[in-house]
C-alpha cells in the first residue's frame, strides 16, 4: 500500500483524537459513568499499561493519566521527548507499536503535530490524543464539563465565555466543541491579534467584547496565556494583557454570585488572572484538577471495555 | 523521416483550426494536412484523438542536481511525457541553485535528444538568496528562459527593483514567488477558517498580494518584465487586472491545484494539499477559474514539486510544500473544467500552450503547413484512475491519488518523431 494513502479514520471506542469522535450520547454517558467514580465507585480493572507518549511537556496531563491508569489497575509506560528514540527519528507510529510490544494496551498521546494521530494507522491499542498542537485537547474538556456538572449545574443552556488566545488553544477548540455538543452557548473573547476576525465564525459562535461577555456568561473560561506569544508580537506587554483581558480581582467581583470560573492550568498568576480568583469559591481550577483524574479514568475503562 | 497521422481532430485554437485530416511530417515540418494523405516511414493511428499544439509547462521542480531521489531530469521529463507535455521549463531551486552559467549548460546538455525539451529558469540572485543579483546576462547566454528565486519570495524590495531593471538590459523575464516571508510566516496553509478550526499556522491571503502590489509599483517605477508564478488569491487578480489595463508588461500563471482545490481540501488529504502559495478559499478558485476563462491569466504551469513520501509523512507542521502535477495537469483540468462546462477546450489549450511560449519567448508550436512539428496526442474517451503505480515521476505526493480522469496522452511528437506514452 502506498504510504501517503491515509487509513479510514475509526470514529468511535478506539481512538479519541477530537470532541467530535465521540457523539453526544456517548459523551453523555461518559459524563456518568465519569461522576460515578469520581464519587467512589470502583473502576473496571484491565491487563497490561497505559503508555503515556509526551513529546511536549506536561505536569498535569501526564500525571492524571498516571493516576487514571491505576484506578483500572493498569501499570503505565512512559515515553518523553527527552533521550527517547523519538529524537532519533522513530515515527510515532514505530513507538506506539515499540509500547505495544512492552505490553501497552492504551496510549495517550501528546504532540505539537496537529492531527498527528489521524495519520497513525491502527496499531492495536486504544489511543487518546492527551494535546496536539493548537487542535484539540478532549480529556481537558471532558474533565472541565465534570466539573460544571458537579458543580450542579446544567451545560444545556448554559453561556460559556471563553477569554484569551484563541488563536493558538486546544483547549478553548474542543470546549467551543464539547460544550456545544450539550447543547451550551459559547462566544469567545480576546485581544483581535489572538481572535482574529473570522475565528469565531469558523468555530460557530461569536466573539464579544470582553466585558460584555463577563455579563452574559454563566461560566467564565480563563486560558492560560503563554509567554512566548508576547515574544512573538501578539501583545505589546502582560501588564496591557492583565488590564485588557485578565480576570482580575475587580472584574471577579463585579461578576454574578453564580457565575463559574474555569481555567486549564497552569495559572500565570497576575496575568490572565489573579490570585483572589483561585482563592474565590466560584472557581473550580482544582476541581477540573481531580474531574480530570476520573474522566480520563472513565473513558479508558470504556476504550477498554470495548475491545 | 516522415511521420503520418490519421484521422485525429486536429485542434489549434491560435489559428481557430478544429477539423479532422491526416497530417504528414516530414523532417520534423509539418508537410501536408489533408485527406487522404501518403504514409510515412511511421504512422501514427489517431482517428478521433485529439492533436494540439505541444504543451508548454513553465514551472517544474526537477530536482536536479541535488535532491534526484525525489526526481531528476529523466524521470521529470518522462512523467512530462506522459502528460503530453513537449517543452518543459526547469526551476533552479536545486543543490546548488542554478546561478551559474556552466551548471546551466551542463543540465541542457543532459537533456539534449530527449523527446521532451528542457529549458531551464536561472536564479535571480546568487545562491537565490535574495541579496546580490546572478549573473544574469551570462546565464540568459547560456540558455536561461528567465529568472526567479522561486520556493521562496524576494524579500528585499530594493533587490527586485534591481532585477527588473538590470534584466532590461537583455530583455530578461523575472518570475517573481510572490511571498512575504515575513507574513507567511511559519504557516503551513491558508489563513482563515479552515486553518482556524485545524489549529495549523495559517498564511494570510495579503503575503502574496501585498508582494504583488510592490511589484507591480516596481514595475511601473523603473520598467521591465514580469511574470508571476502560481497565482492564489483573489486580490493577486484584481492587482494584476489593473496593472495590464495600465500598460505594465506583467502575465501570471495559475496551477492546476489552485484551480481545483480548496482550504478544505487540507482537512481530508493532509500534506498532499500542504502547498506554497496555500490553496486557498472557494471564492479564491472560482476567481481564477474566471481569470483563466477570460484570459486575464493566459498560461498554466504544473509548479509540479516531487517530495518523497517519507517527507510527506512528517505532518503537516514539517512536511515539504508542493505536489506533483506534469501528468495529470492537462487530463485534471479537462474533467473537472472542460467537461463540466466551466472553461472551453481552446482556452484550456490555449493557456497550455500558446500563452506560456508567448511569455516565456518560446519558439511558437503551431498546426498548419511548414510549421515546425511540435504536436501533443490525447485520447480524450478513456477513462484512468491516478495512483502510484500509474506515475512516471520519482515521487508520488500527488494531491490527486485515488481520482478517475478523463483523457490521457497517448504521445508527443517533437524533433521530427513520434514519441507514444507507454501505458
Amino acid at each position: 500500500m502506498h504510504g501517503l494513502v491515509r487509513a479510514p479514520r475509526r470514529i468511535g471506542p478506539g481512538r479519541l483524537v477530537k470532541m467530535r469522535d465521540l457523539g453526544c450520547d456517548e459523551l453523555g454517558s461518559l459524563l456518568t459513568r465519569g461522576r460515578e467514580i469520581h464519587l467512589g465507585q470502583p473502576a473496571h480493572a484491565f491487563q497490561g499499561a497505559l503508555a503515556t507518549v509526551f513529546y511536549e511537556n506536561s505536569t498535569r496531563t501526564r500525571n492524571s493519566f498516571q493516576q487514571a491508569a491505576s484506578r483500572l489497575g493498569m501499570t503505565t509506560l512512559q515515553v518523553g521527548r527527552e533521550g527517547s528514540s523519538i529524537q532519533k527519528g522513530e515515527t510515532l507510529e514505530d513507538t506506539l507499536l515499540t509500547l505495544r510490544a512492552l505490553g501497552a494496551v492504551a496510549a495517550a498521546v501528546r504532540t505539537p503535530e496537529p492531527g498527528a494521530l489521524d495519520e497513525v494507522p491502527d496499531v492495536g491499542m486504544a489511543l487518546v490524543n492527551a494535546g496536539d498542537g493548537w487542535r484539540q485537547h478532549p480529556t481537558q474538556t471532558l474533565a472541565d464539563l465534570l466539573a460544571v456538572t458537579l458543580a450542579g449545574r446544567r451545560i444545556e443552556g448554559a453561556r460559556l465565555l471563553i477569554v484569551g488566545d484563541i488563536l493558538h488553544s486546544r483547549v478553548a477548540r474542543s470546549a467551543v466543541d464539547g460544550f456545544g455538543m450539550l447543547g451550551a452557548e459559547v462566544a469567545l473573547a480576546g485581544p483581535p491579534t489572538l481572535v482574529p476576525r473570522g475565528l469565531a465564525e469558523s468555530f460557530g459562535v461569536e466573539a464579544v467584547p470582553f466585558a460584555e461577555g463577563l455579563a452574559w456568561a454563566d461560566i467564565v473560561m480563563v486560558l492560560r496565556l503563554q509567554k512566548e506569544r508576547m515574544e512573538r508580537g501578539y501583545l505589546p506587554s502582560l501588564r496591557e494583557y492583565r488590564q485588557r483581558w485578565g480576570l482580575t480581582a475587580e472584574r471577579l467581583r463585579q461578576l454574578r454570585d453564580d457565575v463559574l470560573v474555569l481555567h486549564p492550568g497552569p495559572q500565570n498568576r497576575g496575568v490572565e488572572l489573579d490570585d483572589e480568583v483561585i482563592r474565590d469559591r466560584r472557581s473550580l481550577i482544582h476541581a477540573q484538577i481531580a474531574c480530570g483524574v476520573s474522566m480520563r479514568t472513565a473513558l479508558l475503562e470504556a476504550m477498554l471495555d470495548a475491545r | 523521416m516522415r511521420v503520418d497521422v490519421r484521422g485525429a481532430r486536429l485542434f489549434d485554437p491560435a489559428s481557430g483550426l478544429d477539423r479532422t485530416a491526416d497530417l504528414l511530417i516530414e523532417d520534423g515540418v509539418i508537410s501536408a494536412i489533408g485527406a487522404g494523405l501518403p504514409h510515412g516511414d511511421e504512422t501514427v493511428a489517431a482517428d478521433g484523438r485529439l492533436v494540439t499544439p505541444g504543451l508548454c509547462d513553465v514551472h517544474a521542480h526537477l530536482r536536479e542536481p541535488g535532491h534526484t531521489a525525489e526526481e531528476d531530469i529523466d524521470s521529470g521529463l518522462a512523467a512530462a511525457l506522459a502528460g503530453g507535455f513537449t517543452d518543459v521549463c526547469a526551476m533552479p531551486d536545486t543543490m546548488p541553485p542554478v546561478d551559474d552559467p556552466w551548471l546551466l549548460r551542463q543540465l541542457l546538455a543532459r537533456a539534449a535528444g530527449k523527446p521532451v525539451r528542457l529549458h531551464q529558469i536561472a536564479a535571480l540572485t546568487r545562491g537565490q538568496a535574495g541579496q546580490e543579483l546572478a549573473e544574469m546576462a551570462g546565464l540568459q547566454e547560456a540558455g536561461a528562459i528567465a529568472f526567479s528565486d522561486d520556493g521562496h519570495g524576494v524579500g528585499r524590495s530594493d533587490v527586485m527593483r534591481l532585477a527588473l531593471q538590470y534584466a532590461q538590459a537583455f530583455d530578461g523575464l523575472i518570475v517573481s514567488h510572490a511571498e512575504d516571508p515575513v507574513l507567511s510566516g511559519p504557516g503551513v496553509m491558508h489563513e482563515g477558517k479552515v486553518s482556524y478550526r485545524l489549529g495549523l499556522p495559517g498564511q494570510p491571503r495579503s503575503a502574496e498580494s501585498s508582494i504583488v502590489a510592490r511589484d507591480l509599483e516596481l514595475l511601473r517605477d523603473v520598467g521591465g518584465r514580469l511574470h508571476v508564478a502560481h497565482v492564489s488569491a483573489r486580490e493577486t487578480l484584481a492587482l494584476l487586472a489593473k496593472g495590464q489595463s495600465d500598460g505594465l508588461a506583467v502575465s501570471a500563471e495559475v496551477t492546476p491545484h489552485h484551480l481545483l482545490l480548496t482550504d478544505e481540501d487540507v482537512a481530508e488529504l493532509g500534506t498532499l494539499a500542504k502547498l506554497n502559495p496555500p490553496l486557498r478559499t472557494r471564492e479564491d478558485r472560482d476567481a481564477l477559474r474566471a481569470a483563466l476563462a477570460s484570459g486575464l491569466v493566459d498560461c498554466i504551469a504544473t509548479d509540479h514539486a516531487p517530495h518523497t513520501a517519507a517527507a510527506k509523512r512528517e505532518g503537516m507542521l514539517h512536511a515539504p510544500f508542493g505536489v506533483i502535477g506534469l501528468e495529470t495537469a492537462f487530463a485534471s483540468l479537462y474533467t473537472e473544467l472542460v467537461t463540466t462546462g466551466l472553461l472551453t477546450l481552446g482556452r484550456l489549450v490555449t493557456a497550455m500552450t500558446a500563452g506560456p511560449r508567448r511569455i516565456f519567448g518560446l519558439a511558437p508550436a503551431a498546426i498548419h503547413e511548414g510549421a515546425l512539428a511540435c504536436l501533443s496526442v490525447f485520447d480524450l474517451e478513456t477513462s484512468w484512475t491516478v495512483g502510484p503505480g500509474t506515475l512516471r515521476s520519482r515521487s508520488s505526493n500527488s494531491a490527486l491519488l485515488g481520482r478517475t480522469l478523463r483523457g490521457r496522452a497517448i504521445g508527443i511528437i517533437t524533433e521530427g518523431r513520434w514519441h507514444p506514452v507507454d501505458l
